[in-house]
């Protein structure tokens, strides 16, 4: 028999207002209905049938959102700032209520978002464990058993006894994740908790999270598509509250969610000693001109020609080109491969043709943005830095976290 | 709300604990600050009647204990408002971000608004000893007379809980009204005999559990056995109410609070 799902979301809504007095009125009108026993207005909306309209200043935050979750399941929630995120996991983690659809969760549900809201800024380090044990629901006893470790995961026993409003906000991430990480929950909802705290830190939250992702179906909202595809089977992407994209296919979701932003402008920096008339790229399938947008096949043949004005007699230039991911990680940076640095070329007053060309474009697939770079020959000055000189789609069939895909020679022989 | 009374008990306790032992870190007084608002109070009562400022008529009661036990009844049943009143705004980034069973900041609210009030009483038994007051069967009534109080403070409160939270001109009004409530109901003075104060003393519910309450510590006044025992039940029963509807109201206020 399969197992149940421990997460269920069907056709769930929330409208918020973005008027305050509409809203306190608004909340006053919700709160008269929901204690009003003869009302039943709910029962519709609930099973997706009918929508509640939109009173004034009223906008859909979250609307028509469906998944359903089994244990080991990890959905990936992103989507630009505001775009209903933190809204849903707030009728997740059943702090508000979803105004039409419902949402159904089996087990003990943990949610892992502002882990340092409930520390009292006056106590000591000691008393807040025993607070926040008391608010995720976990006894007395059970904190006493387990404090020590608790102490050891924060790394904080020196400032065990001290007020909590002189620790940094580092020391409280810390100490809300280690009471939190007692937890043994079965739907875990995780907000971005590991941004803050260094990357000792990180490493240690991150061992802990996969032993909770094991056993526990888990709702992940990240903007950093990386760990997006470390750890998520499946991705949600939402756009102005309504699921842009939803399913199986992480890498499909990652390009989705990189679509939603515009490529940007491009922008030409340095002193201008340099300057860019002209310039192509040409791929095994494409072709574009300066601005452009081009794409490629991974590991394809990739060829840039270039045409500079160089405004008077330098003492020479080097040239580089650098591909950026869609986070604006360079990932890349094409150099020349007898100077082991940027290609050295004499910089004579006038114009000057220049070519590159590789062999085997080894990206993984993704977007990417490429800068031309011409720098003086000892990196004491940028003539010309043009950002976002074309945009590249590299097209293949297994994204992952990584940036580069290098093809290599592997051997294997079996010992007996 | 009964499957997980554990886990609420446990967590009202944790924040009880953590309330008052927050309350008064930060001072050097500390826990002396339970007992000087309702000592101020009353010796500037004692001071205007004696200086003839204003002449209250006690009968045979002297009038500083008449006073400070007034005083006290009247300071349970006002911080019983204001702090069930204020309850959720101090929570509310708690709230808004952890999912916690809400009864608990109740019951935390309830049991250190007690604390405020029982505490003081502590003076009431040396100041009975002093005016030589026989003790009497009274004054093994008089902590129903102070529950009764406390719970019409609760229950008024929690009927107002929700919409306090959202509008801040309810906790204001509220304060406003209790301050002029004082005036209004005989806590300085004794029932009043007769024209508007008479009435106005009438209606109001505070006034035959305070006076009630006030009888039966001090031996000499009013019994007001019917009236007290019907507001006595009609809060009791608007209290759980009153919770009730608290608990359905939550979401709906976190919602206001954080969206």
């Amino acid at each position: 028999m399969p197992e149940e799902p421990l997460i269920v979301a069907e056709n769930v809504g929330k409208k918020f207002c973005r008027s305050l007095k509409k809203s306190l009125f608004y909340g006053v009108k919700d709160i008269g209905h929901a204690v009003n026993p003869f009302s039943n207005d709910g029962s519709k909306w609930e099973t997706g049938e009918a929508k509640p309209p939109l009173r004034d200043q009223e906008f859909w935050a979250v609307s028509d959102i469906n998944f359903s979750l089994k244990r080991g399941d990890c959905l990936g929630l992103v989507g630009h700032n505001g775009a209903g995120k933190s809204t849903l996991l707030k009728i997740l983690n059943q702090l508000i209520k979803p105004d039409t659809g419902r949402i159904t969760m089996r087990g003990r549900v943990c949610a892992l978002i502002e882990l340092s809201a409930g520390f009292s800024p006056i106590l000591t380090g000691r008393e807040n464990i025993y607070n926040q044990g008391a608010l995720l629901g976990i006894s007395k006893r059970e904190i006493t058993k387990c404090f020590d470790e608790i102490v050891d995961f924060a790394e904080i026993a020196p400032a065990i006894d001290t007020p909590v409003q002189n620790y940094s906000s580092g020391m409280k991430v810390r100490l809300g994740f280690a009471v939190a990480a007692q937890l043994k929950p079965d739907v875990l909802l995780l907000d971005e908790v590991l941004a803050v705290g260094d990357v000792g830190f990180r490493h240690k939250c991150l061992s802990a999270m996969s032993n909770m992702l094991k056993n526990s179906a888990v709702v992940f909202v990240s903007h950093s598509m990386p760990q997006i595809l470390r750890v998520c089977n499946h991705m949600l992407v939402m756009k102005k509250g309504e699921a842009q994209f939803n399913g199986a296919d992480v890498g499909k979701g990652v390009e989705t969610y990189f679509n939603l932003f515009g490529s940007g402008e491009s922008s030409v920096a340095g002193s201008g000693e340099i300057e860019v008339i002209e310039a192509k790229v040409t791929t095994a399938t494409d072709t574009c001109q300066l601005e452009g947008n081009f794409s490629i096949p991974q590991h394809g043949k990739f060829e840039v020609e270039t045409r500079i004005r160089i405004k008077h007699d330098l003492p020479g230039a080097r040239a580089q080109v650098l591909f950026w991911n869609q986070d604006l990680i360079p990932v890349l940076d094409v150099v020349d491969r007898k100077e082991n640095a940027g290609y050295y070329f004499d910089a004579k007053q006038g114009e000057t043709t220049l070519k590159l060309t590789v062999d085997s474009l080894s990206l993984n697939p993704g977007r990417y943005q490429l800068s031309l770079i011409f720098v003086h020959p000892n990196l004491e000055r940028t003539y010309c830095q043009y950002d976002r000189a074309f945009c590249g789609s590299v097209a293949g069939e297994s994204p992952s976290g990584a940036g580069v895909q290098l093809l290599a020679d592997w051997q294997s022989q079996s010992v007996r | 709300m009964i499957a997980n009374a554990g886990t609420t008990r446990e967590l009202a306790t944790r924040m009880f604990i953590r309330d008052v032992r927050t309350m008064y870190r930060q001072s050097l007084l500390g826990y002396a600050w339970i007992f000087l608002p309702p000592i101020a109070n009353t010796m500037i009562w004692i001071y205007l009647n004696q200086q003839k400022v204003i002449s209250v008529d006690t009968g045979n009661v002297p009038y500083p204990l008449f006073v400070l036990t007034g005083n006290l009844l009247w300071l349970a049943f006002n911080s019983m408002v204001l702090g069930v009143l204020t309850a959720l705004i101090e929570a509310r980034t708690l709230i808004a971000k952890i999912n916690i069973p809400h009864e608990a900041l109740l019951i935390s609210a309830f049991g250190k608004a007690s604390l405020n009030a029982v505490a003081p009483f502590l003076l009431l038994f040396p100041t009975l000893l002093y005016y030589k007051v026989p003790l009497q069967s009274g004054l093994l009534l008089f902590p129903i007379g102070l529950l009764a109080l406390l719970v019409l403070g609760a229950a008024f409160a929690v009927f107002l809980l929700p919409i306090a939270t959202l509008y801040t001109d309810v906790s204001r009004a509220i304060q406003l009204l209790l301050r002029l409530a004082f005036f209004l109901t005989p806590v300085i003075y004794p029932l009043p005999k007769g024209g508007l104060a008479k009435f106005v003393s009438d209606i109001n519910p505070v006034t035959p559990l305070l006076a009630t309450a006030r009888s039966w510590v001090i031996g000499d006044g009013p019994i007001l056995t019917g009236p007290f025992i019907a507001i006595f039940l009609v809060s009791i029963v608007a209290l759980i109410l009153g919770v009730f509807i608290f608990k359905i109201t939550v979401p709906y206020l976190v919602e206001r609070l954080s969206a």
